[in-house]
């Protein structure tokens, strides 16, 4: 790959700010399901080892997360009651624990104010050897709400699956190539020299207030491939699609932010 | 007969809710169809955003979650182009080939 941390700033300006609060994505208004799921898809975008912390106003919990599972409890404030948790492996053998986590987790959805949610770098080494609970243990533990736990970037590669010549998730100033690393490898080459120009450009000019947003150039890419960049629901993917994927861009991109 | 072939596409695609035919080397919309609600400035802008996005090849989008920007540039009049503004629920399997048609036929390149 070029230079990774040159091309992160450059997709990470796609984020509208006012989806950040202090350097800390806003989850939404605690109280809510819909703050649960937007919690369970973060984590499920988690890919590096990262401490992510979900805050409530002084209330918060911070989760060691790496492979898009919970690890264990890296911290908690006091009224969330989480202490005899912090540092124990988390798994779904574990119900007990398990359950513990979840009402700590439930405890923070449930408090009034906008939940936040900041990921840095893991403070100690984790141990993942069997260890570690994902995105559908999780949501079995958390009960029937929510109900829907599949992010928005999961339908939107999902829904494109048969057109992907490759995509990376961008993370915390980190490129994760998920799928056709080679494929991504001569993207991010190609679109190097093209990309600040434009991005800039269009930014002056559209300047959406709308966090999710999506940019499809033909012309940059070998092979006549579709080069797209996307910022949606605070997670931020380039994708390369097949020439004549656009009207499947663009019908998989109303279903994911429906 | 250039808005006749504009006019036709959207009213064929729900969803389609504006459709200029725009003159890339100088920025300049020439057509759009009669139903468009938008002011002639965001339709200037979308000229200005379709001459960036096609700087580097034939066909471009920029979406919100609110609307869809579709830019079809002809392949053999490089500064005829569509700029399209469409609701998310669009059918685009029918829109994209339908705007590029109407494209050729508009630059006199479709038969």
């Amino acid at each position: 790959m070029t230079d990774d941390n040159q091309l992160t700033g450059k997709i990470d300006a796609l984020i509208r700010d006012e989806a950040f609060e202090d350097g800390a994505m806003l989850l939404g208004d605690a109280g809510t399901p819909e703050v649960t799921t937007a919690m369970l898809e973060s984590i499920d975008m988690t890919m590096l080892p990262r401490d992510m912390v979900f805050s409530v106003g002084a209330s918060f919990v911070t989760l060691a997360v790496s492979g898009k599972r919970v690890r264990h409890v890296t911290a908690a404030s006091d009224d969330l009651e989480a202490q005899e948790l912090i540092g124990q492996p988390v798994n779904v053998d574990d119900a007990d624990t398990l359950q513990k986590l979840a009402s700590v987790l439930l405890a923070l959805a449930a408090m009034n104010g906008k939940m936040t949610m900041a990921r840095q770098p893991v403070s100690a080494a984790l141990d993942v050897g069997n260890v570690g609970v994902g995105l559908r243990g999780l949501s079995k533990a958390l009960g029937p709400k929510p109900a829907k736990v599949t992010s928005s970037v999961s339908t939107l590669m999902g829904d494109l699956n048969d057109v992907l010549g490759g995509y990376a998730q961008i993370n915390d100033g980190s490129i994760t190539p998920v799928k056709g690393e080679a494929a991504l490898a001569e993207a991010f080459a190609a679109l190097e020299p093209k990309w600040s120009e434009l991005s800039r450009s269009h930014d002056r000019l559209r300047g959406w207030a709308d966090k999710d947003r999506l940019l499809t150039l033909d012309g940059v890419l070998p092979d006549d491939a579709l080069a797209h960049f996307v910022s949606l629901k605070g997670s931020q993917v380039v994708m390369a699609t097949a020439k004549g994927s656009l009207a499947d861009v663009a019908t998989a991109w109303a279903r994911a932010t429906e | 007969m250039v808005q006749d072939a504009l006019n036709a596409v959207c009213d064929d695609i729900e969803g389609c809710e504006s459709l200029a035919f725009v003159d890339l080397s100088t920025r300049m919309v020439l057509v759009s169809n009669a139903s468009t609600r938008e002011s002639q400035d965001t339709l200037n802008t979308l000229c200005a955003e379709a001459a960036l996005l096609l700087e580097t090849g034939q066909i471009a989008m920029a979406a919100s979650s609110d609307h869809v920007h579709l830019f079809m540039r002809s392949p053999t009049e490089p500064s005829d182009a569509l700029c399209c503004i469409c609701a998310p629920g669009t059918n685009f399997s029918a829109l994209v080939p339908a705007a590029q048609a109407c494209l050729s036929t508009i630059s006199g390149d479709g038969s």
